[in-house]
């Protein structure tokens, strides 16, 4: 009640740090963005498809968790076992019915387009985000689909800040997936699909399955769009999914080109920057004079910085093509 | 490969299908007459005609046609037409330019729900007088290009707007109103519309998101100062454009008039499909003991779950489309929270209120609309509704029911009635004159939306409330002016 105001800049001293507080909420948006990104560079990586319909994954995924956690009751209905254990089996089993869908999104409409140039094929993926998107906003309606998670509004105080339970979690969970990429890449399969991102003939010419390559990218992709699309609609963010949870990928785009384009190590520097810097400006430069919404181009304009000096971004692959 | 192509091509008719079951109905616009007229029909008319007369009529007609032959016996009536009233077919036109599918869609579709089971009675009943009225719709998006482009299309067919969804909309048409003198009854809550600059075509009604934000912060003020709180302090936050700055211009105004300080002035600072958590985090960096939002549900979501995740608690409140019953739903992380902390406000009777208006309501949606959920914006289509069917019976009674015809009855209008819907509405004198100042003050009830007898999660607690400062404020000018 002692804080002065001069045109939505708070100059007043709180209990809690006002940085430290955007900083660990920029950490949680940054940690969102980092599995989106990760999914749509794994998808590009092994493909070369720009996936337009990643925030229709994300949405359709985090929608198929709230229906099996809450509409079907899943495990709940059957097992009395501790919420956060039958949570658990929802969202894998949710996270099952995602990677399944991937598949066959990549089965139908991807595969007729394998040797097709990029640009058609990058087109697809707006129909098929069109497509989801028009499904998915029909049954999500007006009102958020709760996720039901275990934490509720749960917080743990650590005296200079406050993170709500959900957050520690994400930071858990982003940090877990992280690491299963990275051991995934390590893997058999991860190798044959470096191989086939490197060259596709010279992998087929190996006897890699370059088809199901391509299907586990997919499945991986919808996966991690599913487990962003989640923590993007529990508190504190909201309440549940709505169908505009498909924007949080198009916010993350700059921390996709920020990183690298085909980098999943830049993936994920690139969200947890884009994710700091957003939450930065908007506790910093929301004033007037910047405009309104300013926040939200603070990550574009990192995007570009960064583009001046490294083109391929901060990880990515530099090309070079003989001419 | 031709395997694959017929599987893409049931996928995709599967998807169609689907996507086309959840459409919105289309009421395609009637024939209409193409010149001024003047002709006769039955006063008391059960029905309209079923095989509606096909004559031309002269394009560019000076001369009233009289053609018509009284029906029976009855005592007749002389109508002046022009565009949108078909006597041979009985049919009155009325353009709806809604957004159906677009960001406020889920609030117009129940609305709309409330305007259809209203005109299905009516026209149940025998019309205005024998005259059966028929909607047309367009979908804006809520696009002020489309907007535009529809009125365009539909203000030759129809002879009055029934609804118009959403501020800049409704300006960006209404110098054409004025010049094709032409009604139309927006569907926002914007103080301009009070302004007789801006009403000369429009029929606004309930009270405007600025009385609304005043009354709201003058009520919390003063629930705080009778617990003790010696000087409270006030955070708003908002979307930029007429329906959030209008609003926190009203609080703001409040605050002024209650010597309030504003610790936090977030206008204009949010924006749908950004992150608005940084807005949260600095009103609770504020301290602020009433924070007053004009949003949406899930914008106000993020700013409130920002907020309350760093221990903040104040009193919360938020112009009317800030609430949703998802806040309090059984598996909301908040509801606990938004019960401690919420107050809501109505421009009209809850639908959960006992009044002959609810009791009106609710047997006609059960009658023409029961898939539909009894959401309090079903009560805002019965207004508009009822607005419009008063306008179209003075028409008629005045003999008159020409695009201008309509508008003349409209604003000649001294009083209308909703039952208990809403407060009654006036259309003759000044704006202080007939401003309408006030809400219904509500509280979250997570029980009773749990238990099914609330559906929109709230109770009333203050029922046609105003403020002094509300009641004393003098209307000159919009609260925000539209650029």
């Amino acid at each position: 009640m002692t804080a002065e105001v001069m045109s939505g800049v708070i100059l007043g001293q709180a209990e809690h740090s006002q940085l430290a507080g955007a900083v660990v909420s920029g950490l949680s948006l940054g940690t969102i963005y980092a599995l989106l990104a990760m999914g749509f560079v794994i998808i590009f990586k092994a493909t070369q498809v720009v996936n337009f319909a990643h925030g229709a994954l994300a949405t359709v995924g985090a929608f198929i968790t709230a229906g099996v956690a809450v509409e079907l009751n899943f495990p709940g209905r059957f097992l009395d076992v501790h919420p956060l254990f039958g949570w658990s089996i929802s969202v894998m089993t949710a996270l099952v019915l995602s990677a399944l869908m991937g598949i066959i999104l990549e089965r139908i409409f991807l595969r007729p387009m394998v040797g097709e140039d990029l640009f058609s094929v990058a087109i697809v993926t707006l129909g098929m985000n069109v497509i989801l998107m028009t499904i998915v906003t029909d049954y999500i309606g007006p009102d958020p689909r709760s996720m039901a998670d275990p934490w509720g509004d749960a917080v743990a105080d650590l005296g200079f800040v406050i993170i709500a339970h959900t957050e520690i979690a994400q930071f858990i969970v982003a940090v877990a997936l992280v690491l299963l990429v990275a051991a995934f890449f390590r893997s058999r399969t991860g190798i044959a699909m470096r191989a086939t991102a490197f060259d596709q003939e010279a992998a087929r010419a190996q006897g890699i399955k370059v088809g199901a390559i391509f299907a586990i990218a997919w499945a991986i992709g919808a996966v991690l769009a599913t487990v962003g699309g989640i923590f993007g609609s529990v508190y504190p963010r909201r309440v549940g999914v709505y169908s505009d949870t498909a924007l949080l990928v198009f916010r993350a785009f700059p921390a996709i080109i920020l990183g690298g384009l085909d980098s999943v190590v830049g993936a994920v520097i690139g969200g947890l920057s884009v994710g700091v810097a957003e939450a930065l400006a908007g506790s910093y430069l929301n004033h007037p004079w910047f405009g309104t919404g300013f926040s939200g181009i603070v990550p574009y304009l990192l995007m570009v910085g960064v583009l001046f000096i490294r083109p391929y971004g901060i990880f990515g692959t530099e090309e070079i093509r003989r001419v | 490969m031709k395997f694959k192509f017929k599987c893409l091509a049931m996928v995709v008719a599967l998807t169609l299908i689907a996507a086309a079951c959840g459409g919105d109905d289309e009421v395609e616009p009637t024939a209409t007459t193409a010149a001024p007229a003047i002709t006769s029909a039955p006063a008391t008319t059960a029905a309209p005609q079923e095989e509606p007369m096909d004559e031309e009529e002269p394009m560019d007609d000076e001369e009233p046609m009289d053609d018509e032959e009284p029906m029976d016996d009855e005592m007749d009536v002389m109508i002046a037409t022009d565009i949108g009233v078909d006597l041979d077919a009985g049919v009155i036109t009325v353009g709806m330019l809604s957004d159906l599918t677009g960001p406020f869609g889920g609030l117009v579709g129940l609305v709309v729900a409330g305007v259809n089971a209203y005109w299905a009675d009516v026209n149940e009943g025998g019309g205005i007088h024998g005259l059966q009225v028929e909607l047309v719709y367009r979908d804006t998006v809520y696009s002020v290009d489309n907007h535009v482009q529809f009125y365009e299309e539909l203000k030759d067919e129809v002879v009055v707007f029934g609804h118009s969804t959403g501020s800049p909309h409704t300006v960006a048409i209404r110098e054409d109103l004025e010049a094709d003198g032409i009604l139309a009854i927006p569907l926002t809550w914007y103080s301009g519309w009070s302004d007789p600059a801006l009403n000369a075509n429009l029929l606004s009604h309930g009270t405007p998101y600025c009385l609304e934000a005043m009354n709201m912060v003058s009520y919390l003020h003063d629930v705080l100062v009778a617990q003790g709180v010696d000087s409270p302090t006030m955070a708003v936050a908002s979307f930029p454009g007429d329906y959030g700055l209008d609003s926190t211009e009203g609080a703001k105004l409040g605050a002024a008039a209650l010597g309030m300080d504003v610790v936090y002035d977030g206008s204009g600072t949010l924006i749908p499909g950004q992150d608005n958590a940084p807005i949260g985090n600095a009103i609770a960096q504020s301290g602020a003991d009433i924070v007053w939002v004009t949003a949406n549900a899930a914008t106000f979501t993020e700013v409130y779950g920002a907020a309350i995740s760093q221990g903040f608690e104040a009193l919360w409140s938020g112009a009317a489309p800030t609430w949703s019953p998802a806040l309090v739903a059984p598996d909301s992380p908040i509801k606990d929270a938004v019960a401690r902390d919420f107050y809501g406000s109505i421009y009209f009777s809850p639908i959960i209120e006992n009044n002959p208006g609810t009791e009106f309501l609710r047997e006609l949606m059960g009658k023409y609309a029961p898939e539909v959920p009894l959401i309090d914006y079903v009560v805002e289509g019965f207004v508009e509704a009822m607005i419009l069917h008063e306008a179209l019976n003075v028409a008629y009674e005045n003999g008159d029911l020409t695009q201008g015809g309509v508008l003349a009855a409209a604003k000649s209008i001294e009083n209308i009635d909703f039952r208990g819907l809403a407060p009654s509405e006036s259309y003759v004198g000044g704006p202080n004159e007939r401003l309408q100042r006030q809400i219904w003050i509500t509280r979250p009830d997570p029980d009773a939306l749990a238990a099914g007898t609330s559906p929109t999660g709230i109770r009333v607690i203050e029922r046609a409330f105003t403020h002094q400062i509300a009641a004393d404020y003098v209307f000159e000018e919009a609260c925000y002016k539209l650029s």
